[in-house]
């Protein structure tokens, strides 16, 4: 019973860990069968992974409501929604079947549930301005760089900040300077952008492999979740 | 003046949201008609579904759901319209589950447009559903699209219809078009085109858009159309005047705002600071 | 207990019934309904800006609630039915016996036993069977990633960061090309070593590190000017839906949209 709790995810880990290493580079059909066998397993296992969350997610709010802490009003109507819409979907389906017609489940999707969801996003957009406003200074070199390149990308990905060059440009020179902007925009989007980021996903890769190399090896083996 | 510079960086935000405000629903009411012009980026994309020839095998992958929806749904409609029009296969997949409701959505939408009334699924378009497990999906997509998702979104069996005759592996498509609001997308280039070598294309939020371009550069993507703006540059591309085209104008007026915004509220306070030090200056002295 | 199987398993409902029930969600007058609805509650979330408050908190929860339902229904109807149950017991399959039925597989049996040790994490003292399904989990997916991470990721990503420079320029586009790929060198490497915690940034490294803070914030500056863009385009959306789907102004100001 310990070794089955202690040592034999760890085996277990390194052993599907290392034939999945190995078969990249030497194909057997053992290996290719077990490659099949674990795609199509894991994919049935990654479902129950989010019926646990949903579980959780039940559960926290049915507690909540049983033991009545402040708010639980608002866990009742979460779990009514659920309910509701969980059994009306199962009954009804996801998708009508008849031309123009929709599932209650579907109308519900389309006139509660994505408004709120687009919604809660879409306020970002005064919190974002606001901060903005509020905090985005130039006080050190590194920030000057982070707002210059963010004040050209912004202007210069929408149609305004060539137009906006063009009308001063006009105004003063008598002619027009074209695609400035936009041109200088893509320019930063392209390299300085492009190499920050590139450095990023190479730092990525390598922890990933190295993180990997780890997890087969048993020496990092948080993932195996908590208990005794 | 001091007082004006103080009053104004400490503006009241509710002055802020108004502002905000009225820069967008002025432009939706009486449109300004800004010009879009495509980019290379996400001319990449269209050219590549422009040029295949017809009946061209597309899987498009749809992995957002309606937090992204002003930006990315104008975009796949755009899309599927485009694929419509070549009479290339679509096959739709999506790897998160709150999208779904948006795929049927468009579908239904596109078959009332007019001219779309031959379009029929099972034999032009397939959409395949959801499954869990993002990059197993992708594996498995790789290995059989038959064995993977089985049925079809509504439970109909994949074996029997039209447009899964001779059709099975990821390989066998001619380009993968991913709607990304995640990780998604990395996913797929990493476990999915550069595995089985499969031209992709990137429709991405515009928050994920900057982190594509390393791979636009190494050719892992051959496009990116980021956010409402590539939206409406494909639009453009199109000839079609739909949402995202028509947002652009409220897109110019808010980026002007808060551009303008911006740098008032640098220069206010180099301002405030240098009238200060000249106050303390004098007051030493 | 029949009625509900074959509810659940065959959704062979009697067909005026669900016709019916379909075509009536689907009316003209229930689609106006809707919108009223979901106007109501795009503004009920949008009174957040104003701070917390309980029409924003009933948004927030409802919308909770019918995801976490959605989630359910399509791994039951897109996953556990297609991919186990049929499977598993292939006469359950409405095409039994016709072209295009489920081929029997037991093997299925297995993921399911791991799927429930992952759900039995719940019950504390049997919480440790979840950590066999996470070992096969993870641990393939490890042995997966690390070829396919160096082959897709790792080496064509760095490949491209050395290609560009392999030429003497001869012309004024060649000498641009040449200097962007310098600076697309020093950028990827300069980040790099500023990711690299191991050693500490002192000397040469610290320098380098330096420059790599700089390309770093010019790149989060590009996310920065494409984050408003985001944000700014779900405002626009939403507005599009409540000033013309909802409001319909687009009547009242020609070419609104």
């Amino acid at each position: 019973m310990q070794f089955l709790k202690k040592q034999f995810p760890i085996v277990l880990a390194f052993l599907m860990g290392m034939l999945m290493f190995v078969r990249e580079y030497v194909p057997t059909d053992f290996a290719e069968s077990v490659y099949n066998w674990y795609v199509r397993w894991d994919i049935i296992i990654a479902g129950f992974a989010g019926v646990l969350a949903i579980i959780s997610l039940v559960h926290y709010h049915t507690t909540k409501v049983r033991r009545r802490v402040p708010g639980y009003g608002y866990s009742i109507i979460t779990l009514a929604a659920f309910w509701v819409m969980l059994v009306l979907t199962l009954i009804f389906g996801l998708e009508a079947k008849v031309e123009g017609g929709l599932t209650p489940g579907q109308w519900l999707y389309n006139y509660v549930f994505l408004p709120n969801q687009a919604t809660m996003f879409a306020t970002l957009a005064f919190f974002i301005a606001s901060a903005a406003f509020r905090a985005f200074r130039a006080r050190t070199a590194e920030a000057t760089a982070l707002l210059i390149a963010g004040l050209i990308v912004m202007i210069g990905r929408v149609p305004a900040g060539d137009e906006i060059v063009n009308f001063f440009s006009r105004l003063f020179a008598g002619n027009e300077v074209g695609a400035s902007i936009s041109t200088f925009a893509d320019w930063i989007m392209n390299n300085p952008n492009m190499a920050g980021y590139r450095g990023i996903i190479l730092g990525i890769a390598l922890a990933q492999i190295a993180l990997s190399v780890r997890i087969i090896f048993g020496i990092e083996r948080t993932y195996l979740g908590g208990g005794e | 003046m001091k007082k004006f510079l103080k009053w104004f960086l400490s503006l009241d935000r509710r002055i802020i949201y108004a502002l905000l405000a009225i820069a967008v629903i002025v432009p939706i009411l009486i449109p300004l008609n800004v010009r879009v012009y495509p980019t290379p980026e996400v001319t990449g994309v269209f050219d590549t579904i422009e040029n295949l020839p017809e009946g061209s095998n597309i899987m498009l992958s749809v992995d957002y759901d309606p937090a992204s929806m002003p930006e990315l749904y104008p975009m796949m409609k755009a899309i599927m319209q485009h694929v419509i029009n070549k009479r290339h296969k679509l096959f739709i997949l999506a790897l998160w589950p709150l999208g779904t409701g948006l795929v049927t959505q468009a579908i239904s939408e596109l078959k009332e447009v007019p001219g779309n009334e031959w379009w029929t699924e099972g034999e032009d378009y397939v959409f395949l559903g959801y499954k869990p497990g993002t990059t197993l999906v992708i594996m498995g997509v790789g290995q059989s699209i038959r064995d993977t998702f089985v049925k079809d979104y509504t439970g109909k069996p994949l074996d029997t219809m039209p447009i899964m005759q001779g059709v099975d592996k990821l390989k066998q498509m001619d380009y993968l078009v991913m709607l990304e609001a995640g990780i998604a997308g990395d996913y797929w280039i990493v476990y999915g085109t550069e595995v089985h070598d499969v031209p992709v294309g990137a429709g991405v939020t515009a928050v994920m858009a900057p982190q594509y371009y390393p791979y636009l550069q190494a050719n892992q993507v051959n496009g990116i159309i980021g956010g409402l703006k590539g939206a409406a540059e494909y639009e453009a591309l199109m000839d079609f005047k739909g949402k995202a085209s028509r947002a652009m104008d409220a897109q110019a007026t808010v980026h002007s705002l808060v551009f303008l915004a911006i740098i008032l509220a640098n220069v206010f306070t180099v301002w405030l600071r240098a009238l200060e030090r000249k106050e303390r200056a004098g007051g030493v002295g | 207990m029949n009625v509900v199987f074959a509810l659940l398993l065959q959704q062979e409902l009697p067909s005026g019934f669900l016709a019916g029930m379909q075509k009536f969600f689907g009316s003209p007058s229930m689609t106006t309904i809707g919108i009223w609805i979901a106007a109501g509650f795009t503004l009920a979330m949008f009174s957040f800006i104003f701070g917390d408050n309980p029409l924003f908190k009933l948004g927030q929860h409802l919308y909770l609630g019918l995801s976490a339902a959605w989630i359910m229904a399509l791994t039951w109807f897109n996953l556990i039915k297609p991919n186990f149950v049929y499977r598993l017991i292939p006469f359950l399959d409405p095409k039994y016996g016709q072209a295009g039925a489920t081929p029997f597989d037991p093997w299925v049996i297995i993921p399911a036993i791991m799927g429930m040790f992952i759900i039995l994490r719940i019950i504390r003292p049997i919480a440790w069977l979840s950590r066999i399904t996470f070992a096969f989990y993870i641990g393939g997916a490890t042995g997966i990633a690390i070829p396919k991470v160096i082959n897709g990721l790792l080496l064509p990503q760095f490949y491209s960061t050395i290609n560009r420079i392999d030429v003497l320029p001869s012309n004024a586009s060649e000498i641009v090309l040449l200097i962007n790929s310098l600076i697309l060198l020093v950028g990827a490497l300069t980040v790099l070593v500023y990711f690299f915690f191991s050693v500490e940034h002192r000397g040469v490294i610290g320098r380098f590190a330096r420059v790599g803070i700089y390309f770093l914030m010019i790149a989060f500056g590009a996310s920065f000017g494409y984050t408003i863009m985001a944000r700014v385009s779900l405002l626009i959306g939403r507005m599009q839906f409540l000033l013309i789907d909802w409001l319909h102004l687009n009547k009242i100001f020609p070419g609104a949209g």
